[in-house]
């Protein structure tokens, strides 16, 4: 018998990063934005992480004349520890490692009879894992694959602004965005072009070649998270600090400079990011069904790497797009909702109470013909709280046709009708994008927090429905995380309160909705401080870390004369990259970095195999009950 | 071995002996009436139902006696037999929400807005009551709400009500029966064909994945279970002395005829999806591959234990024939033991060629219906032509022959070990329980499978319609120990 079972974990939960198009405040057309990309950076050159270690190690803080900060620089804006705090901390730094570890291994022999045919091109897991595809956007690309995801993948490539940035006499502050841009700089503090490239990975974009097929996952890769990406920010761990707590910009920034940071309306940054990251996480799933349901497009090799086979050279173009035809199933699973099969079946469940379908507040049902699979809920579930936010509930009727499409397309045959489905997906982008325009230009404070939080923790009420609103588990991650974000830049202008505090630290909340994933980072960290030969200075930078916007507190530190704080970061930088993956490599600690991330892993599951959507929305209106009081 | 099938037949869930529900076109898009046993020349008018009530005289069928006592057929099956309430349970809650979720769908008949009650729906009534469709004859004294009744399985009634008790007829050939509409429900190729119709399904109804889905449960019929658990309303020794072997016969005209419905089902799914039916069909149905590849709450394997590595080192199967990761398994209820038994059985090895290219045409990343349709066709032939040699086979199913049978089971358990699913494990376990009566077992043979029986059960907690404990590479949650009690069958069945 033939039985493959479903298995997953993860070492790297997910990898990401690259390349990704955009750019610009304003409206945004994106289809034209990545080939603006390609277009405005082909004499670029991408440069390894490496060379970001002449500045980027050691902490700078605020007072220029303290002993450490021997290099103050921009210390006032940038945290100068970006390098040391990836290495270390971020999974980022051994994306590529993975694809050597035994999940990796396994998943190249299922995938492609040999463990390492996750290292080849045709396998589609360097665009993630490793930037593969941003080296087609130039010639002589110096990027090292062991870096994984690496400075160069989000920040664009640095050959024609690596001088200026460092010696313009931090005239560097002034340029607009679209300045850096022009050298190769990718302006990662605007909100929408930040979500837009992370997602790129974690949600996945079919024409960079970045796509996690179901082949791939039932080999093992975990199943991709719900991205609300202000959270996600906040875990990976930020190398940034929040606007609010910018030296520069509390005082002496001028108000050109702060234009160019997206700083005027920096006490509510947060809040702006998951406003903006939820349309964008929205549309980017609607582009990832639009093209893969292309199925004449021009590059299908980067579409649907599931389509190429091992160890043969690439069908052309022609045949790659008959075959994509004829397995549209195969392909429509990799932007379908994964829980809406894989789980238990548990009677009576709550999808056959709930019924199936688009269940969106103030909006009719749109039933789906139960069985049938259906594109990714969870990157619904904050759209109505944004509309209300924005005064324009009736966007919902626009919202609801272009689903209705989705849903019938899908209701005329499992997996829907490409064509119906590419279309529908289309109306819903463009529909996406006039959204961001307005939000990208909303200015927020107390009230609009408020009001943004009340319409989140009421997102599933509606007293008149015949059927409850019910949602699942990764619906109800979306919504906690956001209302875990906006709460934070609320409660730090309008006071916290107590009850909520309380209720957002539950485990009911915290860990069963997986807002803090990564529960095995300290004992990752060790894995990686071994690696290091456990140098001097970790516990004092994982203080620093723990408050990295806390400028008094580093300047304390910088005070002792002899800080080890100071001296952990040249350790991180003195390890050569090889050294790095080999470490990683290691018997001991492959076994051990395997075992924690199958462990997280494990644990999300169980959270999702046991979630309740009735106690979810009991915690929600016990949220909700504290909002209102004063 | 009676008790123990009933046991674990309840346990199991999956294996729910609930009334079905066919998920066939409405019959506003049907237009020709379900083909009945008998012959019936094109173009003539179907016979009349005549209804239970034509059965139910005290001096013919409703003689009060004992259930399975003769003449009591009627009071056997109004009082035991669960097919008389199966049109009731499309008045409960299930039912309701079972429409409610369908409603969106083309099978579901509406009055304006509003979607018909379960009871209105021929979708429904196709398999929960004697109903062929709209143009269904019926007499005056024929109830809808009779639920499965004796017209269901004997055939329509008008050409031999009057007919079957008069001298001669008992003693006529079953194709002299037939003429009649009477149908031969003493042959058990017959016999599992009639339960095939709605615990199986076929052209005319079905319980697609969407009927699933929408909360009714799924089908998993296998004849030797099924008869052992029935309330039958004829004495169990008139089957034994047609077949001295029942049990173990029971069980293989079972495998072979469930297979045959099975893989008839999907040849018709497949021709529709192809464009060569007169209606469409969902495409690719899920129904037909196994639940619990895809229904599983996920979690991690640890990486050494790879189900598919362990069966590779394990020399079971080899690299080149592990399944595409993603694509979905086929065929893992109703072939689970055709497959076995071609590799191994001489009466199966002309099946092996068809088989394999069908369930290799069904496992691909892309299914191609007009393929599959093919594939299917060829199987289904060779199955009824087995089928019915089987019934009809003069050498018994008894001692040393019975034992063969069940040590190829359970050599098949024990070599797949860990690469066994749940459907396989509980249809090795099946035939264990069924040909054991006929191998002459010992105790410890019996308290073996009864073990396993219990064992496979217990991995469906409360609530629950998936084995989630079932898993035998993972850190074993239940521990089953497959390994061990096939090892134990086999010792104890003897060289």
């Amino acid at each position: 018998m033939k039985r493959v079972p479903n298995r997953w974990s993860s070492f790297v939960w997910s990898a990401l990063a690259g390349l990704a198009w955009v750019l610009g405040s304003g409206p945004v057309v994106f289809a034209q934005l990545n080939s603006k990309e390609a277009e405005a950076w082909k004499d670029c050159q991408y440069q390894p992480a490496m060379l970001c270690t002449r500045c980027h190690d050691k902490p700078k803080g605020g007072d220029v004349s303290l002993p450490n900060f021997t290099q103050q620089r921009a210390g006032d804006v940038a945290v100068m520890t970006e390098y040391t705090i990836w290495k270390t901390y971020d999974k980022h730094a051994q994306a590529y490692a993975v694809l050597k570890g035994p999940r990796g291994r396994l998943m190249g022999q299922l995938l492609g009879g040999k463990e390492d045919y996750v290292l080849s091109k045709e396998a589609g897991c360097l665009s993630c894992h490793a930037m593969q595809n941003l080296a087609k956007q130039g010639e002589g690309q110096n990027l090292d694959m062991l870096d994984g995801v690496s400075c160069a993948g989000c920040h664009g490539p640095s050959s024609k602004w690596l001088d200026p940035h460092i010696n313009a006499n931090l005239k560097w502050r002034d340029n607009t965005p679209e300045d850096k841009f022009k050298l190769g700089m990718r302006d990662l503090r605007n909100p929408e072009v930040r979500a837009t490239l992370c997602a790129s990975c974690h949600i996945g974009n079919a024409s960079e070649g970045k796509v996690v097929t179901h082949a791939m996952m039932a080999a093992g890769h975990p199943p991709l998270p719900p991205f609300e990406v202000a959270l996600f920010s906040r875990n990976e761990p930020q190398h940034w600090r929040n606007l609010k707590d910018i030296p520069y910009f509390k005082n002496k920034a001028s108000d050109k400079v702060a234009k160019n940071y997206y700083a005027e309306n920096k006490d509510f940054q947060q809040t702006k990011l998951a406003l903006i990251g939820t349309v964008v996480a929205f549309r980017e799933t609607m582009k990832l069904v639009r093209d893969r349901a292309t199925l004449d497009n021009a590059n299908p090799a980067d579409y649907w790497p599931e389509l190429l086979s091992p160890g043969e050279k690439a069908p052309d173009k022609d045949k790659l797009q008959s075959l994509a035809s004829n397995r549209w199933p195969e392909l429509a699973m990799a932007h379908s909702d994964c829980y809406a099969c894989h789980h238990d079946l548990k009677y009576p469940g709550f999808r056959q109470v709930r019924g199936f379908g688009y269940h969106i507040k103030g909006m009719d049902p749109l039933r789906l013909i139960p069985g049938r699979p259906a594109v990714r809920e969870w990157s619904t579930s904050g759209l109505p709280a944004v509309l209300a936010f924005l005064n324009k509930k009736d966007e919902l009727n626009t919202l609801h046709v272009g689903l209705k499409t989705l849903t019938q397309a899908s209701n005329n045959q499992p997996f829907g009708e490409p064509k119906a489905m590419k279309e529908a997906a289309d109306k819903l982008i463009k529909w996406a994008d006039g959204l961001l325009v307005e939000l990208n230009k909303a200015a927020l404070d107390e009230m609009s927090a408020l009001k943004f939080l009340q319409e989140l923790t009421t997102l599933y009420e509606e007293p008149n429905r015949k059927v409850p609103l019910l949602p699942g588990y990764e619906s109800a991650r979306i919504t906690a995380s956001l209302i875990d974000v906006v709460y934070t830049d609320y409660a730090a202008k309008a006071g916290k309160n107590a009850d909520i505090d309380k209720i957002l630290a539950s485990a009911d909340f915290k860990d069963r909705l997986d807002l803090m994933p990564y529960r095995k980072r300290t004992e990752r960290l060790n894995v990686v401080l071994k690696i290091l030969g456990n140098p001097p200075g970790a516990d004092e930078f994982r203080t620093y870390l723990k408050d990295i916007g806390n400028e008094a507190a580093l300047d304390d530190m910088a005070r002792k004369p002899m800080s080890k704080l100071f001296q952990f970061p040249s350790y991180v930088t003195a390890i050569s990259n090889q050294m790095f993956n080999d470490g990683l490599l290691a018997k001991e600690n492959v076994t051990d970095l395997q075992l924690y991330s199958d462990e997280e892993q494990n644990l999300l599951m169980n959270h999702l195999a046991t979630y309740d959507p009735e106690a979810f929305k009991r915690m929600l209106r016990d949220l909700a009950s504290k909002l209102t009081k004063p | 071995m009676r008790g123990i099938v009933a046991r674990f037949l309840v346990i199991a869930g999956a294996i729910s002996l609930v009334w079905i529900c066919s998920s066939q076109a409405p019959a506003a898009r049907r237009q020709e009436p379900e083909a009945l046993p008998g012959p019936r020349a094109a173009g003539e008018v179907s016979p009349l139902y005549m209804g239970v009530a034509s059965c139910s005289a005290v001096a013919c069928h409703h003689a009060n006696g004992p259930m399975s006592s003769p003449r009591s057929e009627y009071s056997t099956w109004a009082g035991h037999d669960k097919h008389a309430r199966a049109y009731q349970v499309l008045f409960d809650d299930r039912s309701e929400r079972i429409v409610r979720n369908l409603t969106d769908s083309g099978e579901i008949l509406r009055k304006g807005e509003k979607p018909l009650p379960a009871r209105e729906q021929p979708l429904c009534l196709k398999c929960h009551a004697t109903y062929t469709g709209e143009t269904m004859r019926t007499s005056d004294r024929f109830q809808i709400s009779d639920g499965v009744g004796c017209e269901s399985c004997h055939g329509s009634a008008e050409n031999w009500l009057t007919t079957h008790y008069q001298a001669g007829f008992k003693d006529l050939p079953q194709s002299e029966k037939a003429k009649f509409g009477l149908v031969d429900t003493k042959s058990l190729h017959v016999r599992a064909k009639i339960c095939a119709r709605c615990h199986i399904g076929d052209e005319t109804r079905e319980v697609n994945h969407d009927l699933i889905a929408a909360g009714h449960p799924r089908l998993s019929f296998e004849l030797g279970g099924y008869l052992s658990l029935y309330k039958r309303h004829w004495p169990e020794s008139s089957d034994r002395a047609r077949y001295p072997d029942f049990e173990a016969r029971a069980w293989l005209v079972g495998q072979v005829a469930g297979a045959e419905a099975a893989v008839e089902l999907l040849e018709h799914r497949a021709q529709c999806a192809a464009g060569k039916g007169k209606i469409s069909k969902p495409w690719p149905e899920f129904s037909e591959f196994g639940c619990y590849a895809c229904h599983k709450d996920l979690n991690v394997i640890p990486w050494g234990k790879n189900k598919a590595e362990e069966s590779i080192k394990e020399g079971y199967v080899k690299r080149s024939e592990i399944r595409r990761p993603g694509t979905l398994p086929y065929g893992t209820w109703y072939l689970a033991n055709i497959r076995m038994l071609a590799d191994n059985h001489d009466a199966f090895k002309d099946q092996k060629e068809a088989l394999n290219t069908l369930i290799q045409s069904m496992e691909q990343p892309s299914v191609s219906p007009a393929q599959v349709a093919q594939n299917a066709s060829r199987v289904r032939s060779n199955l009824a032509k087995l089928a019915e040699k089987l019934q009809q086979e003069k050498v018994l199913l008894k001692g040393d022959r019975a034992r063969a049978l069940a040590r190829l089971l359970a050599g098949d358990g024990e070599k797949k070990n860990v690469a066994l699913d749940w459907d396989g494990a509980a249809q090795i376990y099946l035939g264990l329980a069924a040909l054991q009566f006929d191998a002459d077992p010992s105790m410890d043979l019996k308290a073996d499978i009864r073990d396993l029986g219990r064992g496979l059960k217990s991995v469906f907690p409360k609530n629950y319609d998936s084995p989630r404990l079932f898993n035998p590479v993972a850190e074993p949650r239940v521990d089953l120990k497959l390994e061990d009690r096939f090892k134990n069958i086999l010792k104890h069945l003897g060289q």
